[in-house]
């Protein structure tokens, strides 16, 4: 575990202000300290042989393996393995993957979810993808999702944040192997609060003499940069109209945008709520991840999820779609798809949460947008910047 | 503002015709930094020039863009301890030009240059060779590094008269003051090279020079990475201590410039691949949109770590044949081997759609020792996609020490 992080506030340098050491430890080092050795949990279960006993209900998943828990919030324990206690405030990139058995008896919708308790709010869960089971192979499901955790620091308190992954599937046993488990992942991306927006930190080397430190170079390179690190670009936001999608034959080059008009978070205020779209604020490599989420008709067949790219590093410039792949829904009923990418965007380039959906007798494709038994699964988007 | 330092930079011209010319590189050259020699010459329909250059193993650029009305060519290696000792006592290099002739040469390095990852990207098929013209007309290229060094290489040649006067493109700084050959024997020469700091990546877009009359003329764009640091110590700053530049660059620059870089690898295939029912299969990546730490083997299609700590992987496959059940997964090779799946799909899509599945893992590498490859499976024998918009792809981000 780091010794005793800490989020640092770097100070504005004034003209004429000596540079002292403890200055530069507590801004320079407290965030080498901490982004350096970001909280970071992955687990994943290898022993317990898990069932799921209620249709369709969401079952938190025991995570009884530690690949890593460098903040300590997360114990193996049957009684607690399904919780992973917020130990520093932050905004926190949680993933999970759950495998399910084929079918036998019954066979039903595989959903992945990302749940737990948000800045002391009530406990949510979120779906991921929610796809159906298959009667002849293990099916997978996989969510992403961004949790913001402010009441931190007490394992097992009952005032304290905390991430479960969960499953929705039929009754089984969860898949559990060598080579195929339960895993989840959560890792602190942002800070609950920051100075934005900034650019993407230079980095140049000190001056040397006759050139001498200013306090502008001061704060260019060591205030900026850091609250820049600490509060980077990160946006998520979740479906919340009303409207369907036509059936079409096959994916288009260019998909139909579902727009997101729910703010969940929006460091750059980088998202068009209204438009559905994310245009990047800095140049970088992005984390994106798209779900798309609603109930199909009666004949429903396939459903995908997209993001449309409008950069000149994609398709000589011209917008384009990247599919996560076509993937069998379930009839009238709620299926979620899923796609995930890192994409280097320059300033100004554009990405749009994008869906296709093929039912043979052309019924539409009704998002859904609602939390609820089954509104978990609502589609969004989460951008998020990585890297210069 | 870039970690890249300009050593130093020098043009050579042979006053008469001649196959030979000595070239130095300035004395402040170290071992690791980036050298680069860049030779032009004229007389177009009667030869193409090549050229050698003796006293070090250089690479150089074959491409055929380089040749036409004027002939250019690119050499380039990372210094050596004797190359910066050859710097420092104005030791020369040797460079041989195929065929007696008026031409020129520069020699330039840069300092705080990635040792793995030389351009960004590598140069092939980005020069032009033009009919006379006032414009130097230089295509564009597309960086993945923010803050690379452009650097701008730019030539002029004529049968009659004196070489034109070389301007570089807006922005650029000339690395050295424009060199020219004498006239009469062959075609005579002028060489320009300039330098600019890119603040960004992405398409550059085309970076013409222009020239004071219309010539033969050519150029090409390099955008030169700056080295990646090693992962850093937290920083002491040490009281009572007077630092020297160098300690703050140590302590502030090498580890923020770290923590501004996290994506280390990432790749697509575009060109299918096939996939037997009921294996994993290697994925045999085909291009490799980034990879500065040159983790990259194209033999085994692996990654190794470069450095030690905790990765994310993310693999999307997508399958042209459906009626199956495809899968995504990475084999990680080393201290600790084992294969894990990372998503698995019952595929769907009629005729005209595909299948795809994507997931992600985060896993401890030690650095030179584990390395990743990503692996597809498929219940049904089938092939990777290989259109615009569905390509599988793998990418591994660096997310903690």
């Amino acid at each position: 575990v780091p010794a005793t992080p800490y989020l640092p506030s770097p100070r504005t340098w004034i003209p004429g202000e000596v540079v002292k050491a403890p200055a530069l430890r507590a801004d320079v080092s407290g965030t080498v300290q901490l982004l350096g050795t970001p909280p970071l949990f992955a687990g994943q279960q290898t022993t317990t042989s898990q069932g799921i006993t209620s249709f369709g209900t969401p079952v938190a998943v025991a995570i009884d393996t530690e690949l890593v828990d460098n903040y300590g919030g997360h114990q193996t324990g049957p009684a607690s393995n399904t919780t992973y206690y917020g130990m520093f405030p932050g905004w926190y990139l949680c993933e999970a993957a759950v495998p399910v058995p084929a079918g036998v008896s019954s066979v039903g919708p595989v959903g992945a979810l990302i749940g737990g308790v948000q800045n002391g709010g009530a406990l949510r869960n979120f779906g991921g993808t929610l796809l159906p089971g298959s009667t002849t192979a293990t099916s997978m499901g996989v969510a992403a999702k961004l949790m913001l955790m402010t009441r931190t620091g007490v394992f097992g308190g009952s005032a304290n944040d905390y991430i479960v992954s969960y499953v929705s599937a039929y009754p089984c046993s969860l898949v559990n192997s060598a080579t195929i488990s339960p895993v989840l992942t959560i890792r602190w991306v942002c800070a609950a609060s920051g100075t934005a927006p900034l650019t993407v930190p230079a980095n140049p080397a000190w001056p040397a003499p006759p050139a001498y430190v200013t306090s502008a170079f001061m704060n260019a390179t060591v205030r900026n940069a850091a609250e820049y690190l600490l509060y980077p670009p990160v946006a998520e936001y979740a479906y919340s109209g009303s409207a369907s999608l036509a059936s079409q034959s096959a994916p288009p080059a260019v998909g139909t945008t579902v727009g997101c008009g729910a703010r969940i978070v929006d460091t750059y205020g980088a998202y068009n709520s209204t438009s559905g779209v994310f245009t990047a604020p800095v140049p970088g490599v992005y984390y994106c991840y798209g779900c798309v989420a609603g109930t199909t008709g009666s004949n429903g067949a396939y459903l995908a999820a997209g993001l449309t790219v409008t950069s000149a590093n994609y398709s000589g410039g011209s917008a384009a779609t990247l599919w996560g792949g076509v993937t069998a829904s379930q009839p009238s009923a709620v299926n979620a798809a899923a796609v995930r990418r890192r994409l280097r965007l320059s300033a100004g380039d554009t990405v749009v949460l994008a869906a296709f959906q093929n039912n043979s007798a052309g019924g539409v494709f009704t998002y859904t947008s609602s939390p609820g038994a089954s509104g978990n699964f609502v589609s969004r988007i989460i951008v998020a910047w990585e890297s210069a | 503002v870039t970690g890249v330092t300009l050593r130093g930079a020098a043009g050579f011209a042979t006053a008469v015709a001649s196959s030979s010319q000595q070239v130095t590189f300035p004395a402040s050259l170290q071992a690791g930094d980036t050298m680069v020699i860049w030779c032009a010459a004229g007389k177009p329909g009667l030869f193409s020039m090549s050229w050698t250059v003796s006293g070090g193993t250089f690479a150089s650029l074959a491409d055929s863009a380089l040749t036409g009305a004027g002939s250019a060519q690119l050499f380039w290696r990372t210094a050596t301890s004797s190359d910066a000792a050859n710097a420092q006592a104005g030791t020369p290099y040797t460079v041989t030009a195929a065929v007696s002739a008026l031409w020129a040469c520069a020699a330039i390095a840069y300092g705080g240059t990635s040792s793995t990852y030389r351009f960004d990207p590598p140069p092939a098929g980005s020069a032009q060779v033009n009919p006379a013209s006032t414009a130097v007309t230089v295509p564009g290229i597309t960086p993945v590094r923010a803050f690379d060094q452009l650097l701008w290489l730019g030539f002029c040649t004529t049968a009659s008269g004196s070489p034109a006067a070389i301007t570089p493109p807006a922005g650029f700084t000339p690395q050295f003051s424009q060199v020219s050959t004498g006239t009469g024997a062959t075609p005579a020469v002028g060489l320009a090279a300039a330098g600019m700091a890119a603040a960004a990546a992405g398409p550059t877009g085309a970076q013409d020079g222009s020239l004071s009359a219309a010539q033969g003329n050519g150029g090409l764009l390099l955008a030169i990475p700056a080295a990646l640091p090693g992962l850093p110590a937290i920083p002491a700053f040490p009281a009572g201590y007077g630092p020297a530049p160098g300690d703050f660059d140590t302590w502030v620059q090498a580890p923020l410039t770290w923590l501004t870089y996290g994506t280390v690898f990432r790749a697509e295939l575009e060109n299918g691949q096939p996939v037997t029912a009921g294996t994993y299969t290697v994925i045999q990546w085909d291009t490799i949109l980034e990879d500065p730490y040159a983790g990259w083997n194209g033999s085994s299609f692996s990654w190794l770590a470069p450095l030690t700590g905790w990765y994310e992987i993310t693999v999307t496959v997508q399958y042209s044949v459906t009626s199956a059940q495809v899968a995504a997964a990475v084999r990680l090779s080393g201290v600790y081997s084992a294969t894990y799946q990372l998503s698995e799909y019952t595929a769907g899509g009629a005729a005209g759609m595909w299948g795809g599945t994507s997931g992600a893992i985060v896993l401890p590498m030690v650095a030179g020792t584990d390395f990743i490859q990503g692996i597809a499976w498929a219940g049904n024998s089938t092939t990777l996609r290989s259109s615009n918009g569905s390509y599988s792809s793998i990418e591994i981000t660096y997310v903690s020490q």
